[in-house]
């Protein structure tokens, strides 16, 4: 009776892992769905094969030069003695600091005859910003710009550390020590955001009128992708345009919902107001209609769209941001 | 029609008041008449959040207090003090850039349709200053007043954008940081709405002539390593003409206006350090007035031709004014704790309570028609009182623990909370009725309708990742991230998402790296109906130098998503791959270029509003992008500059564009350089029935001035 039970108990068990995944609720996706790649039995058999290979990374990996000699400090003087520095480096704030302070003690790279050891260009991003962050972390500054959530950010996750944007011996005096404009050296990596901006309708970022980092934070995130959150915890878009801000009366809900994105393509696009879709009606409808469990209201039949008039919702919802006047925004 | 300037339409306005003298609506009537004093109430008791005292202060009396510092006024008082700090910043071994670029822009007639080139580009004749920097640095402590200036100006004399932006800094006593952006925002663009668009009638019924201005100042005092206190302000306005639409009643009529709204923040707080602890409180209140009015006057004959029982419906005289007064106070507080080497924990909580009231009121003249009161009526009105109230809470914990040398655990818990609860009402008057049915029974109507409404989101994420160094330069991570998100308006909604996170990142120097960022998310039901539900996200980005003179840049980036919902049937296909070279193969040449494509690809069921039915929303784009810059050195230190920059799309909105571009730059010595450019814009829009091309040459002489002490 036990071995039958526990087979039956099996059974069900597995039934209900179907039954799960075809109602959608839960994580497995259906079987023979579009994403079940995930759950066939190879798949399966090479997930587990790489987590055996990262617990053994984790638990075996050598520290990292615990057989080398530790060098030393040598001193401002012997690093001066090779490097000149530009006069310009003298008039930052890093200048009060050693060398060694942020390169580490230098002796091993003297007795190299000046190896590159010491130069965060090779190092690793990880330490090259772990460095910068022993003095930079407790540097907290309003509106998300403190640097103690960079590990967490797809900047820090991607390889980039702090020498990726920074000039910290500039060659002349400079902005905020960035190795060059802010928008030629955001667009050198997010190219494809570059080409969106030279798009015909566009936020002005390459004519230098808005920059990348008034909207996103590239040292820290409150919310995905490095999106920057204004005064009362509003995110960046109605920090210039403040009358779309509200709160209002009666909200257009789908921008509470998701965010303006929902509508608008905020880097750049081919469709007139930064729009998703090049008519608004199709922007709209795909959200308005009705259907059952899901917000979003159905237009009366009189909306013929065989009719130009209707075909351009904006025209009578005028309001469409939010309305303090009329609950289906006409004023 | 044109845009008529507002001191026309205002004098006009006037003798129209004069003439027709409004029914007074509501008259006697205040707002505790109207309800308002027992709606706030229940709006109060709805939002059981802590408010700040600042939120008592109101906004007009702030508001008017600081005028004086509003607009232009607050620019040409910043930038005396400016200056008076440039000055004051001279030290003898200080060193210094200076570079000023400016010149004369001539425009060539727009060939095509002006409104979309002005819609897109906007740039204008005359002359202009392009860009200005100036950075001053002094040895610390070697003048009274200022250590470091930087000061940085772009596109001054009419541009459609003009920023500057100032930093000073004195170590160890203040950094003072301004900004200032004016964008000139117009747009024009032709509505395929308009009725007369198939005869040709290319007039928009959006037109907006306005500028955006914004000016943020923030100093912080640098008192000592364990604290900085900071004082901000920021201002924010936006003013111009506006051409916009009137619904009355089954028709549309053209208004005008002029937009005035304007926010003002301030904000105060303090940076508190410690050995392994820091905190940064914030207290802030934010001020937004609009008082934007709409006219009308004249006759209009509306969108639609139809008559209604043989009479046409018409507009003559129309004036509504917004009065919207809001005051948002609100707090933060972030803090971060370093006890190990291994372990930080940071939190960061945003509070805020925005508090809103508002009064519309319009009077508007002609021949209406009311479908559901069966009459006619020569004039109306309507004057709607609202407030509403926003509670709204941010909150944002991390854990980063780094157990082992090799593996980092990353913990994160992100929480926001919102609600709007708003109320109106509205008076609405008609007089006198001509009722169709019952000639002579009613004279004049009055309706007051009220309205409460109420919108709250809940969400919630989690997220927790594994980082591993396999070695010290190549990572992976696993994680995993659950979404809750839950909304109510009229009825609760909720979804909850779970999402695979996967990525790789190897950095082999600072010119060679590639990241690789991968999500699989399952979400149980839609809120709205284009939510992903079950999706997946790549990205994948490389940089690689094989040669000092070559660096290659690319990305790949897809998004997929399907929703099977019956009624839904949602496919979604994002891609877009893009490379980039530049290539500096001798001194005297260099090369860059990229190419981007990009797929969009939607499929979704909607209902046809007329029939009921269902149809399918299909919308496709192709775009091929195509960047090419040279650059060659001539004789004598002239540069060369040749580009040319190409976007295609095919799909729903097929356009052409592209820009070609010139550039001979002449060095004048060490410190001058003359420099002529030539760009040329051309739009064409492939498949509208009256496509809205352009095409416009762009001339420019200018001179650059370079002074500079290293």
């Amino acid at each position: 009776m036990r071995g039958r039970t526990g087979e039956l108990q099996v059974k069900r068990s597995k039934e209900e892992v179907i039954r799960v995944g075809e109602s959608r609720d839960g994580w497995l996706p259906p079987a023979g769905g579009k994403n079940d790649v995930l759950t066939s039995s190879s798949t399966r058999s090479a997930i587990c094969s790489f987590f055996v290979a990262i617990t053994f990374f984790i638990f075996t990996g050598a520290p990292r030069g615990q057989d080398q000699k530790q060098p030393e400090k040598v001193g401002n003087e012997i690093c001066m003695s090779c490097h000149d520095m530009e006069p310009v480096f003298s008039r930052t704030a890093h200048a009060k600091q050693e060398c060694e302070n942020c390169h580490g003690p230098g002796s091993a790279h003297v007795e190299a005859g000046g190896d590159l050891s010491l130069s965060f260009k090779v190092k690793p991003a990880k330490l090259a910003t772990s460095q910068c962050l022993s003095c930079h972390l407790q540097k907290l500054k309003p509106q998300t710009w403190d640097t103690a959530a960079f590990d967490r950010t797809a900047h820090a996750r991607g390889g980039i550390s702090c020498v990726s944007c920074h000039q910290i011996h500039p060659q002349r005096p400079n902005f905020g020590l960035m190795r060059s404009e802010e928008r030629e050296l955001c667009t050198s990596c997010h190219a494809s955001t570059r080409s969106e901006f030279l798009k015909p309708y566009h936020h002005p970022v390459m004519e230098g009128a808005v920059k990348c980092t008034d909207c996103h934070t590239p040292h820290g995130e409150d919310t995905r992708p490095h999106r920057r959150l204004v005064v009362a915890t509003e995110e960046a878009c109605v920090s210039c345009h403040s009358d779309k801000k509200g709160p209002f009366v009666f909200e257009h809900a789908a921008i509470k919902i998701n965010g303006c994105e929902t509508c608008h393509q905020p880097h750049g696009s081919v469709n007139a107001k930064l729009l998703r879709r090049s008519e608004v009606h199709q922007l709209c409808l795909e959200c308005h209609s009705r259907t059952q469990g899901v917000t979003g209201a159905q237009p009366p039949a009189f909306h013929d769209l065989r009719t130009a008039r209707f075909r351009n919702c904006t025209i009578c919802h005028r309001e469409i941001h939010g309305s303090n006047a009329s609950p289906i925004f006409f004023r | 029609m044109s845009l008529r300037p507002w001191s026309v339409v205002s004098h006009q306005w006037s003798e129209v008041v004069k003439k027709f003298e409004p029914q007074p609506l509501g008259s006697g009537l205040s707002n505790a008449d109207f309800g308002m004093r027992s709606i706030r109430t229940s709006t109060e008791i709805r939002n059981p959040y802590w408010s700040c005292p600042l939120a008592y202060a109101r906004g007009s009396e702030f508001f008017h207090t600081f005028s004086v510092l509003r607009g232009p006024r607050f620019v040409i008082f910043s930038w005396i003090i400016v200056l008076l700090l440039a000055g004051t910043t001279y030290a003898k071994d200080e060193n210094y850039r200076f570079t000023l670029d400016f010149g004369y822009r001539w425009k060539s007639e727009v060939r095509g349709s002006e409104d979309l080139y002005r819609s897109q580009w906007n740039y204008g004749e005359g002359p202009k200053l392009f860009a200005s920097d100036l950075v001053i640095a002094a040895p610390q402590g070697s003048n009274l007043y200022a250590d470091r200036f930087e000061l940085k100006m772009n596109s001054w004399g009419g541009e459609p954008y003009s920023t500057g932006q100032l930093r000073v800094v004195k170590a160890g006593i203040y950094e003072l940081r301004f900004d200032y952006q004016n964008v000139q925002y117009f747009n024009a663009i032709p509505l395929f709405a308009n009725p007369l668009f198939g005869q040709g009638n290319l007039q928009t019924q959006h037109k907006y002539d306005s500028s955006q201005r914004v000016s943020r100042l923030q100093l912080t005092l640098l008192p000592g390593e364990r604290i900085s206190p900071f004082f901000a302000y920021e201002s924010a306005g936006r003013q111009g003409d506006v051409r916009t639409s009137l619904i009355a009643d089954g028709d549309e009529f053209l208004l005008h206006s002029h937009l005035d709204t304007h926010s003002d923040d301030f904000r105060f707080g303090a940076n508190f350090r410690l050995d392994k602890f820091s905190l940064l409180l914030e207290q802030g209140i934010r001020w937004y007035r609009d008082d934007t009015p709409f006219s009308a006057s004249g006759f209009q004959g509306g969108n639609s031709s139809r008559k209604i029982f043989d009479r046409d419906i018409v507009l003559t005289h129309y004036f509504g004014k917004n009065n919207v007064d809001a005051t948002v106070p609100f707090s933060t507080g972030v803090a971060a704790y370093h006890p190990f080497d291994s372990l930080l924990l940071r939190a960061k909580v945003t509070y805020s309570n925005a508090d809103l009231d508002s009064s519309f009121s319009d009077q508007l003249a002609g021949v209406f028609f009311s479908l559901p009161l069966a009459a006619f009526y020569p004039s109306g009105g309507q004057q709607t009182t609202g407030a509403v109230k926003k509670p709204s809470l941010f909150g944002d914990f991390s854990i980063e623990w780094q157990p082992l040398e090799n593996f980092r655990l990353l913990e994160r818990v992100n929480v926001r909370r919102f609600h709007v609860a708003g109320t109106a009402l509205t008076n609405s008057t008609f007089a006198p009725m001509e009722p169709l049915l019952q000639q002579g029974i009613i004279d004049r109507l009055q309706t007051a309708r009220s309205f409460d409404t109420f919108l709250s989101l809940d969400f919630d994420s989690q997220e927790l990742q594994g980082l591993v160094y396999l070695t010290p330069k190549l990572v992976v991570r696993l994680g995993h991230r659950f979404e809750r998100k839950e909304i109510e308006i009229g009825e609760r909604r909720s979804w909850d998402r779970n999402i695979l996170i996967a990525g790789a990142a190897y950095d082999l120097s600072t010119r060679n790296r590639i990241a690789v960022d991968y999500e699989f998310g399952r979400t149980s039901e839609p809120i709205l109906r284009i939510d992903p539900v079950d999706f997946q996200r790549l990205r994948l980005r490389g940089r690689l130098s094989p040669l000092q003179s070559l660096e290659v840049n690319g990305s790949v980036t897809l998004f997929h998503n399907d929703d099977d919902t019956a009624a839904i049937d949602f496919t979604s296909r994002n891609r877009d791959y893009s490379v980039q070279f530049n290539y500096t193969p001798a001194r005297r040449v260099s090369l860059s270029a990229e190419y981007e494509r990009s797929f969009i690809h939607s499929n979704i069921l909607f209902i046809v509003p007329q029939t009921f039915l269902s149809d399918r929303s299909i919308f496709r784009e192709r775009g091929d992008f195509a960047n090419l810059f040279l650059s060659f050195l001539l004789a004598r230190g002239t540069t060369l500059s040749l580009g040319y920059s190409v976007l295609g799309t095919v799909g729903n909105f097929p356009i052409g564009y592209h820009r070609p571009s010139a550039k001979l730059d002449i060095p004048l010595g060490d410190r001058f350089a003359a420099y002529a450019q030539w760009n040329f814009y051309d739009y064409n829009e492939k498949l509208n029935l009256f496509p809205q091309d352009y095409g416009a040459h762009l001339v420019i002489f200018g001179l650059r001035v370079t002074l500079e002490k290293r």
